[in-house]
Order: C-alpha cells, then sequence, then structure tokens
C-alpha cells in the first residue's frame, strides 16, 4: 500500500468516524474521496444530505473538510501531484484566481448525468464544473426591533438606524457583493467602486459594528449588538429556524446572487467517484434534500420546485436567475486585493 | 578518532533529533518566509526589498505595527498593576487561601482562550452582563458599546494573559527574604515605602519576566483581539491574515510576519538587557 499524506488522512478521518459512530465493519464503503465545504450551515447541510446520498448512490464514501475558499486554493498548490482535496468549493470570485492557478480540471459533460436539467445561468463558459448552489445577497433585520420591512438598500442609510447597522469588509463575496452593488446602484460600476466607498462614509453614523466574517455578522444579530445588516439568505432562514429575531428582506432592485460550484482538482484520486460525486450533488434528490428546512440552501438544477421559506425571495430556480442581480466578478476579481486593504484603512468607526 | 572525540559525539548523539526537528519545523519555514518576503509581486519571484520599503512608506501599516506593540504593553502594565496586590494577598495568606487563589490563578489556563474570549463578549455585549446591570440600577440611559472598542479588548486581554504575570510575580515575593521587610518596619519605614524602596526593587526580575511573556502573548493573541476587537480594529496578526489569505499577496503578508516579529522580539531582548543591567545595580546597591 501506498502511504500519502492523502491516504493516511482519509484513512485517519474513516477509522475516527467508523469508531464515533460504531457503523458496522462489513458496510464500510471501499473507496472513499475527500470534499471541502464551507464552515457553518454548508457544512451541516452537506453532512446531512449530500454525504448519504453520495453513499447510497455509489457506495462509497465522502470526507468533508470545511473549509473557506481562499484557504483551498494555498493548500492545493502547496501540493499539487497529491492534492488534499478532490473536490473544492468556490464562490464565483474565487474560482477566478482558482482557475488561472491552473489547479482545477473541467467538467466531463457528456459523462454527466445531471448537467442537462442545470439552467445556462448556472453552467460555467470555459466547461468548468457548473454551479449547485446559490446564495442570495438581501437585508437582514431584527423584526421585534425594526417592524417596517426594509425594501431597498438605500434604507440601510435611514437616520432611524443610527448604531443598529453591521457591516463586514471585502475580504468575503459578501462584502464585496454588497459594496459592487452599492456602486453601482450609485452611479458607479463593477469596476469602478468609488461611489460605494462614498456612501459607505455616509453609512458610519449608522455603524454599530465591522464584522471580521459573514459568521460573526450573523452572531451579532444574537447577541444584539446590531439591528439590521447585509446578509446571506440561507444563513438568515437558518438563524430564524434556530429561534434567533432575524428575518430576510429582498430589496426591490433584487438580491444579489452568488454562484457556488464544487469543482475538480488535477489529479484526484477517482475521477470516476468524483464525477459521481458531483452528478449526486446536481441531482434532483439531493437538491430537494438542501432545499428543504432546515438548510433552505437555493438548488440549481430546474426540475427542483422551490418550497416553504424559499418560495418567499423567489418563485422558481429560472424566476430567481430572471429576478435578480447576477455580477460580472470576471472584471473585478482581480481589484479586490486593492479594495480589501482601502477597506481597512477607510472605513473606521 | 581519539577516546575525547568519541566522547562528545556520543554526548551530542542525543541532540540530533531535537535539532533535526528544530531545523525542519522552524528554521526552514522561517528561511522559506525571508525567502518569499523578498520577492516583488505574488506572481514572480524576482527578488527586491520592495515589500519592506511599502511597509516602511506606508503611514497605515506603520500605525498597525505602533498599535499592536502599544496593546501588548497596556495589557503587561495593567497584568502588573493586578498581579502585586494578588502576590501580596497570597504571601501574606495560609495555606488554605493559598492553594485557593494558585487555583483561581490557573483556572483560566485551564480553559480554552476561544471559551474565554466567548465569556468576555457575554459580559461586555449591548444585552451583555455589565450593561444589562447598569441599565437596571439605571446608572446608564442606553447601553454603551463595550465590545469592540480599544478599551474591551485591554480589559479581556488583561483577564486572559494574568496568570502568565501573577505566577512569576508571586515567585519572587515569595523567595524575598522576610527580615528585609521587618528590618525596614523595625527601621520606621511606611508600608509603601517599604513596597517602593524594598519589595519592588528585589522583585524586579519576576515583574520584568511577566512583562515579556505577557506583551509578547498579548500582541500576538489573535483570537481574542479579532473576536472582542472586531472587524473595525485592525492589527498586526489580523492585518498578516488579511494580506495572506483575502488578498492573496503573500510576499506583503511574509514581509510583515517578519517585521511584527523583528519588533517583538526586538523589545523583549532590548528590556530583557536593560533589565539585566538594572537588577545587577540592585544586587550591588
Amino acid at each position: 500500500m501506498r502511504l500519502s499524506r492523502r491516504s493516511l488522512l482519509t484513512s485517519g478521518s474513516a477509522a475516527l468516524v467508523t469508531a464515533g459512530l460504531g457503523w458496522p465493519r462489513s458496510s464500510r464503503a471501499a473507496t472513499s474521496i475527500v470534499a471541502t465545504t464551507y464552515p457553518g450551515s454548508f457544512d451541516e447541510a452537506f453532512r446531512s444530505v449530500v454525504g448519504p446520498a453520495f453513499k447510497k448512490a455509489s457506495d462509497s464514501s465522502v470526507t468533508f473538510t470545511p473549509l473557506l475558499g481562499v484557504d483551498q486554493i494555498g493548500k492545493i498548490q502547496a501540493s499539487r501531484n497529491a492534492p488534499p482535496f478532490d473536490v473544492v468549493l468556490f464562490d464565483e470570485g474565487p474560482l477566478i484566481p482558482a482557475i488561472a492557478s491552473g489547479v482545477l480540471e473541467k467538467f466531463p459533460v457528456e459523462q454527466s448525468k445531471s448537467y442537462a436539467d442545470i439552467p445556462s445561468a448556472f453552467r460555467h463558459p470555459d466547461g468548468y464544473a457548473p454551479v449547485i448552489t446559490c446564495q442570495l445577497i438581501g437585508i437582514a433585520y431584527n423584526p421585534k426591533k425594526i417592524t417596517t420591512p426594509p425594501t431597498s438598500w438605500e434604507d440601510l442609510w435611514k437616520p432611524e438606524y443610527k448604531g443598529r447597522v453591521g457591516i463586514t469588509g471585502l475580504g468575503s463575496s459578501l462584502g464585496t457583493a454588497f459594496m459592487v452593488e452599492i456602486a453601482k446602484l450609485n452611479g458607479g460600476s463593477e469596476t469602478n467602486i468609488e461611489p460605494a466607498f462614498e456612501a459607505i462614509k455616509k453609512l458610519l453614523p449608522n455603524v454599530g459594528a465591522i464584522a471580521a466574517s459573514p459568521g460573526a455578522l450573523a452572531a451579532l444579530f444574537q447577541q444584539g449588538e446590531i439591528d439590521i445588516a447585509f446578509n446571506f439568505w440561507n444563513n438568515v432562514a437558518l438563524l430564524a429556524a434556530k429561534g434567533v429575531d432575524i428575518a430576510f428582506a429582498k430589496p426591490k432592485s433584487g438580491a444579489v446572487v452568488i454562484r457556488t460550484s464544487a469543482q475538480i482538482v488535477k489529479n484526484n484520486q477517482d475521477p470516476k467517484l468524483v464525477l459521481d460525486y458531483l452528478d449526486t450533488v446536481m441531482s434532483v434528490d439531493t437538491q430537494k434534500g438542501i432545499e428543504a428546512a432546515p438548510w433552505v440552501m437555493m438548488p440549481t438544477n430546474a426540475k427542483v420546485p422551490l418550497t416553504g421559506a424559499n418560495l418567499t425571495v423567489a418563485k422558481s430556480v429560472d424566476d430567481l436567475v430572471a429576478n435578480n442581480v447576477l455580477l460580472d466578478w470576471t472584471k473585478f476579481q482581480s481589484l479586490r486585493g486593492e479594495w480589501i486593504t482601502r477597506f481597512s484603512k477607510e472605513v473606521k468607526i | 578518532m581519539t577516546p575525547a572525540s568519541t566522547n562528545a559525539s556520543r554526548q551530542l548523539l542525543p541532540v540530533v533529533p531535537l535539532a533535526a526537528l528544530f531545523l525542519a519545523a522552524f528554521v526552514l519555514p522561517l528561511a522559506a518566509l525571508v525567502a518569499i518576503s523578498l520577492f516583488r509581486n505574488p506572481q514572480s519571484a524576482e527578488l527586491s526589498l520592495l515589500q519592506y520599503l511599502r511597509f516602511l512608506s506606508d503611514p497605515f501599516s506603520i500605525k498597525v505595527l505602533s498599535d499592536t506593540l502599544w496593546l501588548g504593553a497596556e495589557v503587561a502594565l495593567a497584568t502588573l498593576v493586578l498581579s502585586y496586590p494578588l502576590a501580596l494577598v497570597y504571601v501574606a495568606s495560609g495555606p488554605f487561601m493559598r492553594t485557593l487563589i494558585t487555583f483561581l490563578i490557573m483556572l483560566p489556563l485551564l480553559t480554552s482562550t476561544v471559551v474565554r474570549t466567548f465569556a468576555w463578549i457575554v459580559i461586555l455585549g449591548r444585552d451583555g452582563i455589565v450593561n444589562s446591570a447598569m441599565l437596571s440600577l439605571g446608572l446608564w440611559q442606553s447601553p454603551a458599546r463595550l465590545l469592540y472598542t480599544w478599551e474591551g479588548m485591554v480589559l479581556a486581554l488583561t483577564q486572559i494573559q494574568l496568570p502568565l504575570m501573577a505566577l512569576p510575580v508571586i515567585n519572587s515575593l515569595l523567595r524575598l527574604d522576610g527580615n528585609l521587610t521587618r528590618a525596614a518596619e523595625g527601621l520606621g519605614a511606611s508600608r509603601v515605602r517599604i513596597f517602593l524602596t524594598v519589595v519592588l526593587p528585589l522583585t524586579l526580575p519576576g515583574a520584568i519576566a511577566g512583562w515579556l511573556l505577557v506583551f509578547a502573548a498579548a500582541a500576538t493573541a489573535f483570537i481574542t483581539q479579532t473576536l472582542v476587537g472586531g472587524g473595525r480594529i485592525i492589527l498586526m496578526p489580523s492585518y498578516i491574515y488579511q494580506q495572506a489569505v483575502g488578498v492573496q499577496d503573500w510576499p506583503f503578508a511574509a514581509a510583515l510576519s517578519l517585521i511584527f516579529t523583528l519588533a517583538v522580539t526586538g523589545i523583549v531582548f532590548a528590556i530583557g538587557a536593560l533589565s539585566r543591567r538594572f537588577v545587577r545595580g540592585v544586587d550591588a546597591a
């Protein structure tokens, strides 16, 4: 047996899982791959829905590793010939440098069973793997303290919200998408961020806290530090399901859609299994699973009807694409580094 | 080989694994960090001192460094001020109280930093213990912002790092010869004078050791700085993380790391050297 870092890692974690859950040895899968998830609700949904579905579909197992998008590229680059993951998760922004760094493989369209169900807005123009879920950015607010639901992004600037607004920097897709959208609404564009910086300076009297990350921004609602902020729909829905006083409002200009895809890593340990995994994630059954409460993740398979809380933000997957905002990240991803540093320097409360 | 050299190499043999580990886990990564910091930009490996010049010519970066070092100094000073009364009570106590105080000092060390930090979030938050108490007593009209402030961060770090200061100070107080304070008392010195002229100078080595430990630990405390300081206070650890992970500018992040390491170790060595001279002076006197 060849002992690589990865085989040690996977067998190690498989052993831990086996020991921890007391699975009978006979049913242990013969083969296994490693896929990343995002920490938090993403990870919970993937472990609960995608893992079991993959085991059922292919009699193989998948080990999930929660990591932020940007952390993944470095880890793969550090070990290109034996990468620590077989499938990685990327928002559309970080996906651009990941493709440029040459660590990802294109998606074998003709071999895929689920690809036909994915609308064109969710297919990659250069042939990389399609989008598996979307994150919608809108306005999160505390319905106990803000009784009139906000209707537009401009509401954040209302004087009555003095000291109650939360924001986060451009290190995440959340902060970046918000700034670009604000720039566009104030006469700027996907490359001219200037109006957004001017607008955010006018917002400062209202800002109660600048969170270090989207997760921290959501936690600020639980602590009662802030009452209104831009945030991801599925984070809000999950918190609301857990009893936190939080609701979501879609701005009249449309929610900003962040497309998240699961990509194939070059030199992965089993290309057939990796494709099976992607097909499982895109399949109608799995997408129905992650769409249901409490996960309420947005499906990208057009055959999956929206239900429950998701119906409050879109009627269907097609409606989701047609009536919300899709940004062209290729135009500004290269500018983000400069924006992140500038935000730290200029945005102070 | 002469018997002497055989003996020497035999003595050195056990050192080899440790030296190899030190080389692989510390020297080599540090050398890689130095090499990366000399890259002109993240895309090319062309060598230059550009990243260091960038740091020196950017007032924002210099302010982040000075703020971070100042935070370390402030926390170290606060723990020092708290440690002496604690240590004096300890020395004056009986065996039971001593065990209790030792337990209370050690308790935070046995808890994870993340847990201790979250406790501070609960205490300092808008709906936290302090704000609720002040509001219900009618002392405050509206909740004060305690979390995500500089003062909140200093307070949390002071509690978290206190054991690092209290233990060396207690240790040096225990070693203080009781006859000296009794002699001063017999000669009519006041308690304040005894503390300032006898106790403080003779326990200074312990206080300095504690000061250096707390300074280095508070300046580099990424978790507490991020969670209690929030996104609005940028200090060196979060600045390095942002440049490496968010901006993906590894050469600049590497240069920042080296500058930060040099600044912290520089201060530690300088104060260590100064105190040795000073303490020797005390001994001679």
